[in-house]
């Protein structure tokens, strides 16, 4: 074979080169441990831990919130005290921020996992709870027990309560009252009305002071910014959804003007430069914890950090939103409850599963839970007289008394996504308003064709939401 | 000697099986099949079920039997579109890639001093974890973030542009960091086929008198030819669907979709709209679209070697 | 090789260019590390007041958090079981696979091969829920022998195309000579081919190494017990929705990284060794 003589020859001076330190010998020995590793490998797989028994209980869980490792700390000790309590076995797995989701979908689809399991609320609970896969509460648990719990409003659906909520956070915005000052403005001067918000930014901006810092690159920012001000001239959450699901005009100025008052403030220069390339809580955290913006929205969850570094005193906390709408939810906070328990419907243990949400709910673990955490439980059994800060405190009397919609909670996630998330993004990077009506529209359109499951059961939703933050 | 130096390079990546050099000793019919049966079990395992289960799911909702809705869904809905014509433009990273790997591990094969710990220095972007890799560039690119501050202070204010906030440079910026990061595996493997070429035939060609640009044209470039090809069709796959860590951590497919994917889409179909038929078909049309891919390059590139 | 240099003052100052190139490479190269071993040694307030800098005030808070909250122990070992295991029996594999497809014209081989090569563009994605049902029906889940499996099923789409494109290199009279000595074609594979293929083995070894050291998707809804995490996994678990301490996520992975960058200093003799045999004609 001719055409194979360079070939040879190169091999053999390959081998020769090699000979000195890849001899028979070392191959032999190189063979000996790879097989030695792979017969540890299969020896530590099958040594792997069992499977478990019937009675236990198993919790997907993630630890969130303002210190997760505080958070994974207070689930595993619910736990161990649950165990002593009930005499049952408890199996807790921490998961990740990025793979809870698709573990879950997982189990699902395979109908075994978990017996309890993390997951946001909202719209994120209602969809799974549409396709059959959730359990509500109500129907293992007594109303005393579940009436304690806040934030609840996002997922109640079709009469039913579909999650058992861990921590309540709250979007709020966040002032900088030394850089107030320094532009001559009152550090309590009113924050309520646009006017006077617009009167606030063109005062720092004329001082040579970043009115408002914010970050879009990760795209949460956009839902923020949705949920701050998309609702100002809705009275109720039935109100916006009736324009989602296509009985209303979501181009109307009543769902839509939201998008023009932000080009307002992007045209103005009020806001950072740099938006669209920074990431949202790196956005929050260096622009207002730096001074370099006077004004950030922030999860309350996240305020500490930035408390610390410009200084508690200096810092205002605006629990309600400066607004260029009358509606009644206008005027309310934005409140959530970030991420709870849900009952898989594959669990064989629902009833077990939903006295252990229960007992994440029992004061000496709700105490012990803010301990590890500083996260505001959501129940309202938690003594206000644990909280310490001021700030902290203001938050959760707004919380108890003033509750209002995360909006964000109460639209299909792809419209978060495809609308707020990417609208905002294309509004800073120099497109139209109207533009992104228009893609509002186009998306919500595409999801009314492609889900019409989804949009069946969220036309139901809203019967529901007719009954929630009235009063 | 002097035959294999006036032999052109025998291009081995398959093409075809002309070029398969045949056993002279007859062996039994099954035995190849023997030795391709274990690799057959595991792959059978990992994507046997997942494949018929996607042909499966891409034609349901969740409401049940849909037919061909998912495929007619996709196909009118311009993000996917979208999606797909972004893995298009992520093509061009593979010549970019295969050039400049080519040239610097001619660089470094024309015997710069340092070139083992160049050689080093430039694979090891291929070891850091991509999380790692996202973090730094998403800091180095942002509008006011290194980059631009050093271009600003070079008084280059012009080309200190949002690399990563603007919906027209993103993509690009997105493929400057992939090909940052896989640089390094195309020179390794470049420089590793310039060190086993025979000396004697660049010798030759330069007692001909043959220039740098001549010498590279006619003798390098040639024995790497299979090599390349090689690494074409590896760095092909990977922006079609590689990509998707990424485009995660460093864009997560904004500003306003201007980085989505269709790893993205798919991702996004199953994971957060809660639309696993969508996801399935998406995923059918890609991998698809991607068998016929090979089979053309296969005969493409076993045809060039017939002329 | 030092005849193709330009000699003279085009040749210095050629040489001098690409001095720039590679230093400046080599800047950008090294980079990361810095960025993740000086964040790593800030509190999360200096991070965000200078990201890029070097530490003010530095501190060994998120590598002690690390070390003194966290079973690094069980997650190291959890990977490199993972990853020993799971390179070992894909390289095994795809060699008597590529041995077969290199060596062997039978019918259906090409179209499989091919098929097979294109298998490398399913995306992990798309793969994990139909896995985890999978696993769950032959009862693997939860279990290292499942996850190995799924590891090893998809390294052996590119190992067989890699070893393929080696194996056909090497030269036909050998194998013929085997023969004629009366060897088997598995005596033939074990004593011939993969001797000859070692340094290409062991490149593959380690490209497929980094694969599985890094994934965190498979290992994530295969494994779901907190014993059975990996590095990757058992670090990310610091992120939380509303707050990122990215400190520990550098400290994280820095010692998620080390044995990775390591092995491919120790291996790197080898692995260009194997690099330059498997490129040899393609």
């Amino acid at each position: 074979m001719s055409e194979n003589g360079s070939d040879g020859r190169l091999i053999d001076a390959l081998a020769g080169e090699l000979g000195g330190s890849l001899t028979r010998r070392a191959l032999l020995r190189g063979a000996s441990g790879v097989a030695l590793a792979g017969m540890l490998g299969a020896r530590t797989a099958l040594a792997a831990p069992k499977r478990r028994s019937a009675g236990d209980l198993v919790v997907w869980y993630l630890a969130a919130g303002a210190n997760p490792e505080g958070d994974k700390r207070a689930f595993e000790q619910s736990m161990r005290a649950f165990e002593r309590a009930k005499g049952a076995k408890v199996k807790g797995v921490a998961q990740t921020l990025d793979g809870f989701i698709p573990a879950w979908k997982a189990a699902v689809k395979a109908g075994q996992g978990p017996d309890l399991q993390y997951l946001w609320e909202g719209i994120f609970t209602l969809e799974d709870a549409w396709q059959g896969n959730l359990e509500p509460y109500d129907t293992h648990l007594a109303a005393q027990e579940t009436r304690h719990w806040l934030g609840t409003a996002s997922v109640r659906w079709n009469g039913h309560l579909w999650n058992s909520p861990r921590n309540l956070d709250s979007l709020v915005l966040l002032v900088n009252k030394k850089l107030l000052r320094q532009a001559k403005i009152d550090p309590s001067t009113p924050l309520q009305t646009w006017a006077q918000f617009l009167r606030v930014c063109k005062k720092l901006k004329s001082a040579g002071i970043g009115p408002l810092g914010f970050g879009l690159k990760d795209g949460f920012g956009g839902g923020w910014l949705f949920s701050a001000w998309a609702r100002a001239h809705v009275d109720n959450v039935a109100d916006y959804m009736r324009a989602v699901v296509g009985d209303a005009d979501i181009t109307s100025e009543r769902y839509s003007e939201w998008w023009f008052r932000l080009a307002e403030l992007r045209d103005k220069g009020y806001f950072n430069n740099d938006i669209g390339s920074l990431p949202l809580f790196h956005a929050v955290n260096s622009l207002f914890g730096r001074g370099r913006a006077a004004m950030v929205p922030a999860a309350a969850s996240a305020i500490r950090p930035l408390l610390r570094q410009v200084g508690v005193g200096n810092v205002r906390v605006v629990s309600v939103w400066p607004t260029f709408g009358d509606g009644k939810l206008a005027k309310r906070n934005i409140t959530i409850f970030s991420g709870g328990m849900v009952l898989p419907a594959f669990s064989k243990q629902k009833q077990l599963a939903a006295e252990f949400a229960a007992f994440l709910h029992r004061p000496d673990q709700l105490r012990n839970q803010y301990q590890l955490t500083t996260d505001l439980p959501a129940d309202d059994r938690v003594s206000a007289g644990l909280i310490r800060e001021a700030w902290q405190l203001q938050i959760y009397q707004q919380i108890k008394t003033n509750p209002g919609p995360w909006l964000e909670d109460w639209i299909p996630t792809q419209m978060d996504s495809e609308a707020n998330f990417s609208g905002c993004q294309g509004l800073f990077a120099g497109q139209s308003a109207a533009d992104q009506v228009k893609r509002t529209r186009d998306v919500l359109e595409k999801w009314r064709r492609q889900s019409p499951e989804l949009r069946k059961a969220y036309r139901k939703w809203i019967g529901d939401a007719r009954r929630v933050y009235r009063t | 000697m002097k035959n294999a130096l006036q032999q052109p390079a025998r291009v081995a990546v398959p093409v075809g099986r002309r070029l398969i050099p045949r056993p002279v000793v007859r062996v039994a019919r099954l035995e190849p099949w023997l030795f391709v049966l274990p690799a057959l079990a595991f792959v059978g395992v990992t994507f046997g079920y997942p494949l018929v289960d996607l042909v499966r799911t891409s034609f349901t909702t969740t409401g049940g039997a849909a037919g061909l809705k998912n495929f007619r869904d996709l196909l009118a809905d311009p993000s996917f579109r979208l999606a797909i014509e972004h893995n298009g433009i992520l093509l061009l990273a593979v010549p970019v890639l295969t050039v400049l790997a080519v040239a610097l591990a001619i660089f470094l094969f024309e015997g710069i001093r340092f070139w083992r710990v160049y050689r080093t220095l430039v694979f090891l972007p291929v070891t850091i974890s991509i999380p790692v890799v996202g973090g730094v560039w998403g800091l180095m690119l942002e509008f006011n973030g290194g980059l631009n501050t050093i271009l600003r202070s070079l008084r280059l204010d012009g080309l200190a542009k949002d690399w990563l906030g603007s919906t027209h440079l993103a993509l690009w910026s997105v493929l400057g960091v992939i090909v940052w990061s896989q640089l390094g595996f195309g020179v390794v493997l470049f420089l590793a086929r310039l060190l086993s070429i025979s000396p004697e035939l660049f010798e030759a060609a330069r007692i001909d008198g043959a220039g740098w640009w001549r010498l590279h044209r006619h003798v390098t470039l040639p024995q790497l030819r299979g090599i390349i090809q090689f690494y074409v069709l590896l760095g092909t796959i990977t922006m079609l669907s590689w990509v998707f860590s990424y485009v995660y951590v460093i864009t997560s497919g904004g500003p306003a979709d201007a980085t989505l994917v269709s790893e993205l889409y798919i991702y996004r179909s199953a994971f957060v709209y809660n639309q696993i038929g969508i996801a399935s078909a998406a995923a059918l049309i890609l991998l698809a679209a991607v068998v016929v891919f090979v089979f053309l390059f296969f005969r493409l590139t076993g045809r060039e070697e017939t002329e | 090789m030092s005849v193709l240099r330009p000699t003279g003052w085009i040749g210095t100052a050629t040489g001098l260019l690409k001095q720039a190139v590679f230093v400046f490479l080599g800047l950008t190269v090294l980079f990361p590390f810095y960025y993740m071993i000086a964040n790593a040694l800030k509190t999360q307030d200096d991070y965000y007041v200078d990201p890029l800098g070097l530490p003010d005030h530095a501190t060994a808070r998120s590598f002690v958090a690390l070390f003194r909250d966290s079973p690094l122990g069980t997650w190291y070992l959890n990977s490199v079981v993972l990853t020993g295991a799971s390179v070992v029996l894909a390289t095994a594999v795809a060699a008597l696979a590529a041995f077969s497809f290199a060596r062997y014209r039978f019918r259906g081989g090409t179209v499989l091969y091919r098929l097979l090569i294109s298998l490398m563009v399913v995306p992990p994605i798309v793969l994990v829920l139909p896995l985890f049902v999978l696993a769950v029906r032959l009862g693997m889940i939860n279990t290292r022998t499942g996850a190995i499996v799924v590891y090893v099923g998809i390294l052996l789409p590119f190992s067989i195309f890699l070893l393929t494109s080696f194996f056909r290199t090497i030269p036909s009279e050998l194998i013929d000579a085997a023969r004629i000595d009366g060897a088997s074609s598995l005596g033939i594979l074990v004593r011939v081919v993969a001797p000859l293929s070692a340094p290409a083995l062991v490149t593959l070894a380690i490209v497929n190494a980094l694969f599985v050291w890094n994934d965190l998707l498979i290992a994530l809804i295969l494994l779901q017990d907190n014993g059975l995490h990996t590095l990757q996994i058992g670090v990310s678990q610091f992120r939380s929705r509303y707050s990122f301490d990215v400190p520990l996520m550098m400290a994280g992975l820095a010692l998620a990284s080390w044995p990775a960058i390591v092995a491919y200093l120790l291996g790197q003799r080898y692995f260009t060794r194997g690099l330059l045999a498997g490129a040899t004609k393609g």
